[in-house]
């Protein structure tokens, strides 16, 4: 027998007939005022509990002064901008140090679009893919994140049901859900990086960034060549049954 | 607590077996509490111990044989009160597992469900803080482990000693650490046991008490032992003891 | 000679006795593991209370962890299959030996000569790093932590600050012998020079190796919970990524995660979340710049299918290893973690380090505890540590070791079931007494009555017991 074949064995051998069932997935029923107090100022909650750990939020009142915004906290550093927000490129490039992907570990600033935020924890999450590296945010000390604020979630019981593989038809999951494919590389990032190992005095920036911006653009704006486009594409790849 | 429609016709107090050996005069004043509250109580002669030490030192087939017996004497009363927060938990989580079969497990089960913790049983069951009890002395209180997670009864000791006239009680810093007695745990590694002892005794002077009170006798000959040892004017009460006092 | 050696090592209660002894009385240690349990206790207690639904997520995980531990088999398979469909490889290890070759081959077949870990403890259970040097790699440490335990030739003390044991001192000296820090650098300066140094590391590694804190069947995802962001370095730069995991790793559902991460990150440190966590599936993908061209996830046992089997400590299993019970174990935060003398210590290690390294001699570690309920209180699943340590206590009482102890047992409980044996036994000890007891002391200063008198009185038996006494 193979040790596959052992294993499996053995542990068949221990199954146990009492088995309470798998729970239903979802929040407990206790959870209801805490997350509707949490639904009722995403932003609000979201932008004070990642200020909690360090985390600077900017909020600009339109998208047409995100690349200025960038443009001011990237400080004459040399910068790497994540192909999804090719779009900035131009209008940073007379004001920012832009330096390419092959030059990334001499960035002192990497600038990333954010899919989704997490008001309970003050958390970006990051679906990795071709036009967002993971090493974007984080091999340079300063992360700025891009994150529109009707991407802000209340928790992972919002965000974990919109991860899907293509398998799964969208009508299964309700017309309203967006469905994301469940990208190789997913990161749930919750302020800087720290470490307390030494004598549990905090360090920041261990390894990944010790500085984290993020700005926060209005909802519903469609951002030019931008995020939501590309999220479209991808959707309409899932339903087709395309991509992967 | 109390299950439904039953009567107290009958109330056992069980001493338990390091009361009966060490502090006699606990289970007086456990009587003597009860039967000032208006309840008649009996102490049945075959009672000797509830098995707790064989079981946490590994010797369940023991353990088991006197928790047979425990529930073959007590089982024909309403309600057994019990001076020990340990030995209730004993017979509350780990009777109806241990009893083994032929209609044990039910009948221990039946057993549990009137076995109590002195203060428990006058809270919760009683209903009643105030006693009657004179004791003017600044005391601490060191809830025993079994007594604050396995019963969840910590909170009962503590209304019955506000209740007592001329009690002055303090709170020790960390209430909820164990004293370090655990049974066989006390010789087996008495490094850590002393430590534990240690500094539990620290946190009591720290608070200037005159008297420790707890509702177990493990712990407090523990932790008389160490106070002893140490010279300290500290003494050490069983809860039993404070409310009965007049 | 070496089996008559090993032997006698296990009938004599061994090492925690000793090690503890040496370690209360280490006041630097003490202060050392005080700041870190009281600190991360105090943190997890703030943060739990934060969700009045924190107990229905207890009970949430702990159905959704025994439903799941009722078909291991099938959820592994599951997990199986869903790696393997993103293009990712499954080994299956029954114990240490075979984890390690297997790893070391993973190495060797894709010319790896070096790694870069992030922390693991089932890699420090199986003993990985070793032989993985004995092949001819190079091996860093990227954890901060466990760098430190990597340079100093340590082993770690807790579950998930592993080097709790150390003051800023130590590693200033060391850092300053092998990264060339001024002496007596302060805490920032020796963390910027880890981060440059460990920088390196990520970028030339072959392979990355990280441990699992879960794998999702569903879909075939390895979660890494981390603060420092080497996981997600050594997942993202090296060509070749291998995850090496416990069995009892898997949970079913992806949306599962909800429920497990809250319990474990505000159990462990406190944090809402921690700073990152991977949700890793797969090998990259075509036009991804980063992330491993190859997966590897090494599934192992190790032990684990002996406790799913045990009735009585199948529970243990449920452990996400949050290290919660460490934090509130007055036994650990006296004895420190080394004196267990496992890679896994505490409450939880007090249960599983005697299965899972049977034969080692740790069978006294289940004694090792008041069974005061504490680690019960806090644990995020409610595994009910006490009632598995006297379950483990009754069946070293019944090996040979024991033997003078059953005597006494099987004589005491005989006496005890007979109230008119007992009440001469208690007139038999009444006279008995003085031989044994002065003033407070033993006469004889071993066995249990040495023990006890080390730093207590001895307590009087009363002159009439109670069953003596005029009953109204």
């Amino acid at each position: 027998m193979t040790a596959r074949q052992e294993l499996l064995a053995a542990l068949r051998a221990a199954r146990e007939s009492r088995d309470p069932g798998l729970p239903e997935p979802g929040p407990p029923e206790g959870a209801g005022p805490y997350r509707r107090q949490l639904e009722e100022d995403l932003v609000g909650h979201f932008t004070r509990r990642a200020e909690e750990l360090g985390v600077q939020v900017h909020r600009i009142p339109e998208g047409s002064e995100l690349a200025a915004a960038v443009a001011r906290l990237c400080e004459g550093k040399a910068t790497y901008v994540e192909p999804a927000l090719d779009f900035l490129t131009p209008a940073l490039r007379g004001c920012v140090h832009l330096v390419g992907w092959e030059r990334l570990p001499e960035a002192q600033v990497g600038v990333t679009g954010a899919d989704y935020g997490l008001a309970e924890s003050g958390t970006l999450v990051l679906l990795g893919r071709p036009a967002r590296p993971r090493s974007g945010s984080l091999l340079p000390p300063v992360h700025v994140a891009l994150l529109r604020e009707d991407r802000i979630l209340v928790d992972l019981f919002d965000l974990l049901p919109r991860l899907g593989t293509c398998a799964e038809t969208p009508s299964a999951r309700g017309e309203r859900r967006r469905l994301e494919v469940l990208p190789t590389g997913l990161v749930l990032a919750t302020g800087p990086s720290r470490s307390a190992d030494i004598e549990m005095s905090l360090a920041v920036g261990v390894h990944g960034p010790g500085t984290v911006h993020v700005v926060l653009v209005p909802g519903g704006q469609e951002w030019p060549g931008g995020l939501a486009k590309e999220s479209s594409a991808r959707w309409e790849a899932t339903r087709t049954g395309g991509g992967r | 607590m109390w299950p439904q429609g039953r009567h107290l016709n009958r109330l056992a107090v069980f001493v338990t077996c390091l009361v009966d050996q060490f502090a006699p005069e606990v289970a007086e004043a456990t009587v003597r509490v009860l039967e000032t509250v208006g309840l008649r109580v009996e102490v049945p002669a075959a009672q000797t111990c509830c098995g707790q030490p064989f079981l946490n030192d590994g010797f369940p087939r023991e353990a088991a044989a006197l928790a047979r017996r425990f529930v073959q004497i007590f089982e024909s009363f309403d309600a057994v009160v019990a001076p020990s927060g340990s030995c209730v938990a004993t017979v509350r989580e780990f009777y109806p597992r241990l009893v083994g079969g032929d209609g044990w497990a039910e009948r221990s089960k039946a057993v549990a469900e009137r076995t109590y913790e002195l203060s428990e049983f006058l809270v919760r069951v009683l209903g009643l803080e105030d006693v009657g009890a004179r004791f003017p002395y600044r005391v601490a209180l060191h809830p025993s482990c079994h007594l604050l997670r396995g019963l969840g009864a910590a909170d009962c000791a503590r209304a019955l000693l506000c209740k007592v006239r001329g009690l002055q009680l303090v709170d020790l810093a960390r209430p909820e650490a164990c004293c370090g007695f655990g049974g066989v745990f006390s010789v087996k590694f008495p490094e850590v046991s002393e430590a534990m002892m240690q500094d539990k005794l620290e946190d009591v002077r720290s608070t200037g008490a005159e008297v420790l009170v707890s509702t177990d006798v493990g712990c407090l000959l523990h932790l008389q032992g160490g106070l002893a040892r140490r010279g300290e004017p500290v003494r050490c009460a069983h809860l039993a003891e404070v409310l009965a006092a007049r | 000679m070496e089996t008559g050696r090993a032997q006698k090592r296990q009938t004599v209660p061994a090492g925690f006795r000793e090690a503890s002894r040496r370690a209360v009385q280490d006041p630097a240690l003490r202060e050392a593991i005080r700041r870190v349990t009281f600190n991360l206790g105090a943190r997890r207690a703030q943060v739990t209370a934060e969700l009045p639904h924190f107990d229905a997520l207890r009970e949430q995980a702990k159905r959704i962890k025994e439903h799941t531990l009722a078909h291991l088999d099938q959820y592994l398979e599951q997990l199986e299959a869903a790696v393997r469909s993103r293009g990712g490889h499954v080994h299956w290890a029954r114990d240490a030996e075979e984890a390690r070759r297997c790893v070391v081959r993973i190495c060797q077949e894709v010319g790896a000569r070096r790694v870069a870990k992030s922390k693991s403890m089932v890699t420090e259970e199986v003993e990985l790093n070793r032989a993985l040097v004995q092949a001819g790699m190079e091996v860093v440490e990227t954890d901060l932590g466990e760098f430190v335990v990597q340079i100093s030739g340590d082993r770690p003390s807790h579950l998930i600050a592993p080097i709790i044991h150390k003051r800023r001192e130590d590693v200033a000296r060391l850092f300053s012998e092998h990264l060339g820090t001024p002496a007596d650098a302060p805490v920032p300066v020796l963390t910027a020079a880890a981060r440059a140094h460990l920088r390196q590391a990520f970028l030339r590694a072959d392979v990355g190796i990280t441990g699992a804190n879960f794998l999702v069947a569903e879909t075939g995802t390895v979660v890494l919970v981390e603060n420092e962001g080497n996981a997600r370095m050594v997942t993202s730069l090296p060509r070749v990524h291998v995850a090496v995991a416990g069995i009892e790793k898997v949970i079913p559902r992806l949306a599962d995660l909800a429920v497990f991460l809250p319990l474990l990150v505000r159990s462990a440190t406190g944090q809402r979340l921690s700073a990152y966590v991977s949700l890793l599936t797969g090998p990259r993908t075509a036009g991804e710049l980063d992330g491993p061209e190859a997966f590897h996830l090494v599934l192992v046992d190790n032990g684990r299918s002996r406790l799913l089997q045990d009735p009585d400590l199948r529970e243990a299993l449920q452990c996400i290893r949050c290290s919660a019970c460490l934090n509130v174990c007055p036994v650990y935060e006296r004895a420190g973690g080394h004196a267990y003398g496992s890679v896994y210590s505490g409450p939880i290690g007090a249960v599983i380090s005697p299965v899972l390294a049977e034969g080692r001699g740790l069978v006294d570690l289940p004694f090792a505890s008041s069974l005061c309920g504490a680690c019960l209180e806090v644990c995020p699943l409610r595994i009910d540590i006490p009632r598995m340590l006297v379950a483990l206590r009754a069946r070293a009482a019944a090996g040979p070791q024991a033997r003078w102890e059953a005597r006494l047992a099987k004589l005491t409980g005989w006496v005890l079931q007979h109230p008119t044996l007992y009440r001469w036994g208690s007139r038999l000890a009444r006279l008995a007494e003085p031989l044994l007891r002065v003033q407070g002391r033993p006469r004889i200063n071993w066995g249990p009555l040495g023990a006890w008198a080390r730093s207590r009185d001895l307590p009087r038996l009363a002159p009439h017991p109670f069953h003596r006494r005029v009953r109204r």
